[in-house]
């Protein structure tokens, strides 16, 4: 259902006429699309930053073979695009002049630089994986699924995918296009054939750093990074219309010179981006409730981080909007582990051969209880979440 | 195509909304020419296919796997105190019975009672077992099943190890003169008592002298997400991935599992006593008796009558045909094919696996047509998978 925060009338047929009862000056009527086909739209920039992002995953997930060994500065290299080491068959990746680098917030710059350090530790090991010991296991519940593990049971694979979703596409999205970018000072009159006015122009970068088809949530084919994150916790969040019935209302009011009402759209996409990193971190804890249903330690591994990614993305969101406090972002890594809340161990948090699903559910239950007090999800939503 | 006239005044935006003539659906509105169906209603509206569903198949079917499962816990004791060969065959005969009661009533495994369980009932039936973590139990007497630990040494499969694990002889001796026998009772009573505690909770969950859970499936109605039709599909597709994938796809070297797959007959369902046949079959019964609603004390109300009305209703066609005949023939043939896949599964697949190959390609094409065409038809989505770590 679509969801819009201020006031809506009731619907009309085409042939009514809107009855104005008083008119007053500045009254614009404009017309918003159903799907993202605004004039001189380019999110092609956006797009092959994805590509590289894609790429670099890719490359760490080399190291999910045993005995293959992934070189942390090639990861380093490609983050800053020198070297040459993308895969140009889809886009000109190398020559573009594009770095993920310029696009990442600092904190998460840091993190994923070492982040790309442990991989090129952790993918020399030759042994399995296990406690204290870094390793490649697989999945017990599909033995395809290979995860390279840190000696505390992380899968940094995903904690990186995370990293890049919230530290680059999250951030962007949310704390520099939708504020600096798009503020009223920034040109809105000189169009420059193909990409738009200015501030047309960072509003579909915006969009195109969502990682969603044109007619999203029509067509959920080719959903990237927090697109796809969007519609796993649709049914709970209803963040597939809410995000992008703004993206398009808001590119409108631009188109129309309605900064107010762009104003209202930026900031219903920074608020539910907000959200949306919450939900994603409860919809890893039913993940991770089923892969302990299926006695699949390893794979429960890999959802606990992926949902430690997206806590980690919450120091990210610089905005004062945001709805989790420093205090309370301790607090959630503290449920992971509270002796070593920064680098927590997994293997104590499953505790396999001492605890029953019942008590590793109830550690999963007081991290999704604990995001849902916090940023207001009601028991229905976390259980659709 | 929405069309929104944004009408903004000096400080306030008022949005109309109107939807012109190729307008997209804004609520999923399910109805059935046959039953009463008015939407997603928990507050007392019942669905006839539903009632039919959940009181004369899924109810029963939980009644008779407890009923076994009881019985088979009670010859288990009686088999401790003495054991001896006929007290041995006794037991035998009633974990068959109770394995395939189970099988029975799998496909409602992924939602409701069975589903919110901690731990998941699922967790009875994790296959293949891990011999060594229960020859260690054994060795230690740690009998607590229910450590994440023993995962996949507790259940159906543990006890098929426990009763079927060698030769009668052997396996005798090691209940009777064997060093660790005391041990290896405890621990065979510990799966055992195991069972029959979640079996009946589950059972006791739907009845409604307990949990009354029938009461929540036969009025869950419509067809979202958390309708008990949304629930139930998916369950059932879920569950018979599970037949296709792990029964047949595994062992039959038809899934890779790394980068090389030989045939994994060691990795059938019930490796030890050899039923594995009998308990696909009875699993694919199952879905048969839900789409025809005709399993235990069924009425005939099933998900074939939803699909049936759906097709009258939009004259729906599929590949010239109607889609709820070809479904009802693809089970009938699926089902008679498999029957005839000779026991033991695991030395049919290493001397003429043929005949399973071309059961799984069947599945294959059932699988297609319930967990893509039939859920089409009714409009329900599909929301179980591999959500591959995105």
């Amino acid at each position: 259902m679509k969801k819009i925060t201020f006031p809506t009338l009731a619907f009309l047929i085409m042939t009514c006429c809107v009855s104005c009862t008083k008119t007053t000056t500045n009254t614009i009527y404009y017309t918003v699309p159903a799907t993202y086909t605004f004039t001189n739209v380019n999110d092609s920039n956006q797009l092959m930053l994805l590509a590289m992002a894609d790429q670099i995953v890719a490359t760490v997930n080399l190291g999910n073979a045993s005995g293959v060994v992934v070189n942390a500065q090639v990861l380093t290299d490609m983050f800053n695009n020198t070297g040459g080491y993308f895969n140009d068959s889809a886009h000109q990746l190398n020559a573009s002049g594009l770095r993920l680098a310029d696009y990442c917030s600092p904190l998460a710059k840091t993190d994923l630089l070492n982040y790309f350090d442990s991989i090129g530790v952790y993918s020399q090991s030759i042994v399995a994986a296990s406690y204290g010991v870094a390793g490649v296991s697989p999945s017990s519940a599909s033995p395809s699924k290979k995860y390279l593990l840190s000696p505390t049971g992380i899968f940094y694979s995903q904690v990186i995918k995370k990293a890049i979703m919230g530290g680059i596409c999250a951030y962007e999205i949310a704390n520099v296009y939708m504020t600096d970018s798009v503020s009223n000072s920034v040109d809105n009159n000189t169009v420059v054939p193909g990409s738009g006015t200015a501030m047309q122009h960072h509003w579909d970068e915006a969009f195109g750093f969502f990682g969603v088809p044109v007619n999203f949530p029509t067509s959920t084919t080719g959903l990237k990074y927090f697109g796809s994150y969007s519609n796993q916790v649709d049914a709970g969040l209803h963040s597939n219309s809410t995000i992008m019935n703004a993206f398009l209302l808001g590119r409108a009011a631009i188109d129309n010179k309605d900064l107010g009402g762009k104003q209202v759209q930026a900031n219903i996409i920074i608020r539910t981006f907000d959200q949306l990193d919450a939900a994603a971190i409860v919809q890893e804890m039913k993940e991770t409730d089923e892969n302990i249903n299926l006695g699949d330690s390893v794979a429960a591994y890999g959802t606990l981080s992926e949902s430690l990614g997206f806590v980690r993305n919450l120091k990210y969101n610089t905005s004062s909007t945001r709805i989790i406090t420093n205090a309370q972002i301790a607090q959630l890594e503290a449920l992971y582990d509270n002796v070593n809340p920064a680098n927590p161990n997994l293997y104590n948090f499953v505790g396999a051969s001492v605890n029953t699903a019942a008590q590793i559910e109830a550690k999963t239950d007081a991290i999704r209880q604990l995001v849902g007090s916090i940023y207001g999800f009601n028991a229905t939503e976390l259980s659709l979440l | 195509m929405f069309i929104f006239l944004i009408k903004m005044f000096m400080k306030r935006i008022v949005v109309l909304f109107f939807v012109c003539a190729a307008a997209v659906l804004l609520v999923l509105n399910f109805s059935c020419a046959k039953v009463a169906a008015a939407g997603n209603n928990n507050g007392g509206t019942k669905d006839s296919i539903l009632v039919n569903i959940g009181a004369n198949i899924i109810i029963p079917g939980y009644q008779a796997l407890a009923t076994n499962v009881n019985s088979l816990d009670s010859a288990i004791t009686d088999f401790n105190s003495a054991p001896n060969s006929t007290k041995l065959s006794t037991v035998q005969t009633l974990f068959t019975n109770a394995y395939i009661s189970w099988q029975a009533v799998s496909a409602y495994n992924y939602f409701g009672p069975a589903s919110d369980a901690i731990p998941a009932l699922t967790g009875l039936n994790i296959f293949p077992t891990t011999t060594a973590i229960i020859d260690t139990n054994i060795s230690r007497n740690n009998d607590n099943v229910n450590t994440f630990a023993n995962t996949s040494a507790k259940g159906f499969p543990a006890l098929d190890y426990l009763l079927f694990g060698t030769n009668n002889t052997t396996l005798l001796a090691d209940y009777t003169t064997d060093a660790k026998a005391t041990n290896r009772q405890i621990y065979l009573a510990a799966v055992s008592a195991d069972i029959k505690t979640e079996v009946n909770a589950i059972l006791n969950q739907w009845l409604p002298s307990g949990g009354n859970y029938i009461n929540t499936f036969e009025t869950g109605t419509g067809n979202s997400i958390s309708s008990s039709l949304g629930l139930l599909v998916n369950s059932i597709d879920q569950d018979f991935e599970i037949t296709k994938n792990d029964c047949l796809g595994i062992p039959l070297a038809k899934i890779p599992v790394g980068t090389v797959s030989p045939i994994l007959p060691n990795e059938v369902e019930a490796y030890y006593s050899g039923i594995s046949i009998q308990l696909a079959v009875a699993e694919t019964k199952a879905v048969q008796g839900i789409y025809l609603g005709n399993s235990a004390n069924g009425n005939g109300l099933g998900l074939k009558t939803y699909l049936v009305n759906a097709e009258q209703q939009k004259n729906l066609k599929y590949n010239g045909g109607i889609l709820s005949d070809t479904i009802s023939l693809a089970l009938t043939s699926t089902i008679s094919n498999m029957q005839a896949i000779p026991d033991p599964l695991s030395a049919t697949i290493q001397a003429n696996p043929a005949n399973a190959d071309a059961v799984f390609a069947e599945c294959q094409g059932l699988t297609a047509l319930l967990k893509t065409d039939l859920p089409s038809d009714l409009m329900v989505s599909i929301n179980y998978g591999d959500t591959d770590g995105d």
